[in-house]
């Protein structure tokens, strides 16, 4: 009797617990080929997806063409997502930031040009200013992340930032820094739990 | 290699740091674990910690064009795929025998399901709040926020709600499949009105995902129903599922 008057099991959700739960309902949509499932997921990433691809390539065509390929990607290939390696939107940002870098390595000589004329990046950067769009995405995680990672050392965040934003490898940063490659790596670890530590249930 | 290290190398590749030699050897050391629970956990974790890098950037505006210019350019693969996949809310060709729910088809016992389960909610509810040092198990603490499991022997489903705003997203596993021409019909109780909150079907798997543009209101109970594929208005069978809502 008392089992009867057990009422349902509830639980605090957290927020990205609910846009991952909408993500993955949008996801299974796109399989059926739904485009309002995908202008769904379009719209809510693909801000963010730019921002990243911009801060990677540092030229706005450039990161527009890569957003435009890799949410084709998603359009053509929803399936491609495997929920075993982690949330929807950890393989969008993903599959963003591997087409980024792939670009930056591939075109080393446009980038340490870039790198040359770094005003003109930030410039570059600057001049779109107007695009920025603070109303969309995810104001409350963005203060998280960047409250953890303000928080981090600053020896390791300096590492996860020329590897993540940069898109600079282990041993680029290596020589970049001074520091021996395995110190690199094990910088980089450490970083990523205090990040995960930091932002907890938010990640997903 | 440990776990140890397999961290330290995925840590390196998931932020796009990993090149040569590390590469390789991860490769083959993940290979080598074969079906690796801890293996993937640590990847997943790590794959979700650094998309949030991303998120530390302000978003910036893409071309106003560009979800038509993808959605165009992808249109016949998507038909195509739409193809394969069925209708989103067709019931599976491959149903399994529908015998196995048949024996809640009956509708019989509905209008007294729904007395005694609306009683048997409420009832909860107020045990709930009298109970000393009892948690409010219907409402988080945040309200905005709240998750619900359903109790029934249909698999398992759960449904996440913002109290006061429309929608619900539902998703479940194991859910038996409702037979041909069936459909799973969600049912918001309210009062002693059954309120359709729209049909659903599970994958060939059992899976389920959807969002319901229902609002739940002041709804004391969810169930959810086998009902024809043309949704009726009105429940035929008895609850497969249920899961009472704390009231505010």
């Amino acid at each position: 009797m008392l089992a009867m008057l057990e009422p349902a099991r509830s639980e605090p959700l957290g927020t990205v617990d609910l846009s991952e739960a909408r993500d993955r309902e949008l996801l299974a949509r796109l399989q059926h080929g739904d485009e309002d499932a995908f202008r769904g997921l379009f719209d809510r990433y693909a801000p963010s997806a730019k921002a990243l691809a911009l801060r990677v390539v540092r030229q706005a065509h450039l990161a527009e063409e890569i957003v435009q390929e890799a949410f084709m990607a998603v359009w053509k290939d929803p399936a491609g997502y495997d929920g075993d390696r982690g949330s929807v939107r950890s393989w969008l940002m993903g599959t963003v930031h591997h087409r980024a870098v792939d670009l930056v390595r591939r075109e080393e000589a446009h980038r340490r040009r870039a790198e040359a004329s770094i005003p003109h990046a930030t410039q570059e950067q600057a001049d779109h200013a107007d695009d920025v769009v603070q109303a969309i995405g995810l104001p409350e995680e963005r203060r998280a992340v960047r409250a953890a990672l303000a928080e981090l050392p600053e020896e390791q965040r300096r590492v996860l930032e020329m590897m993540y934003f940069d898109g600079r490898s282990q041993s680029q940063i290596a020589e970049a820094t001074g520091l021996p490659l395995g110190t690199v790596k094990s910088r980089t670890l450490l970083g990523m739990r205090r990040m995960r530590a930091a932002l907890g249930g938010i990640e997903r | 290699m440990n776990h140890g290290s397999i961290e330290e190398l995925l840590a390196v590749r998931v932020l796009g740091g990993i090149e040569g030699a590390d590469a390789a050897a991860l490769e083959a050391e993940m290979a080598s674990h074969g079906d690796c629970e801890e293996c993937r956990r640590i990847e997943r974790e790590l794959a979700d910690t650094a998309a949030m890098l991303a998120f530390s950037l302000d978003p910036v505006a893409v071309d106003p064009g560009m979800a038509d210019r993808i959605l165009s350019s992808g249109r016949d693969e998507a038909v195509e795929r739409a193809n394969e996949h069925g209708p989103a809310e067709a019931a599976p060709a491959d149903a399994a025998p529908a015998d196995e729910l048949a024996t809640r088809r009956s509708g019989r016992g509905w209008r007294t399901f729904v007395a005694v389960a609306a009683a048997i909610a409420v009832v909860a509810v107020v045990a709930t709040a009298l109970r000393p040092g009892a948690r409010t198990t219907g409402v988080s603490a945040r309200p905005a926020q709240t998750i619900v499991r359903f109790d029934g022997d249909a698999g398992t489903l759960s449904m996440a709600y913002t109290p006061g705003e429309p929608g619900a997203i539902f998703w479940g596993s194991d859910l038996p499949a409702p037979g041909a021409d069936h459909v799973y019909e969600i049912w918001m109780i309210q009062g002693d009105t059954p309120v359709s909150g729209g049909c659903v079907a599970p994958d060939a798997q059992g899976n389920l995902a959807a969002f319901v543009e229902a609002d739940i209101g002041s709804t004391e109970l969810m169930a959810v129903t086998v009902e024809p594929a043309d949704c009726p208005g009105a429940p035929t069978t008895d609850p497969v599922l249920t899961a009472p809502l704390d009231v505010a």
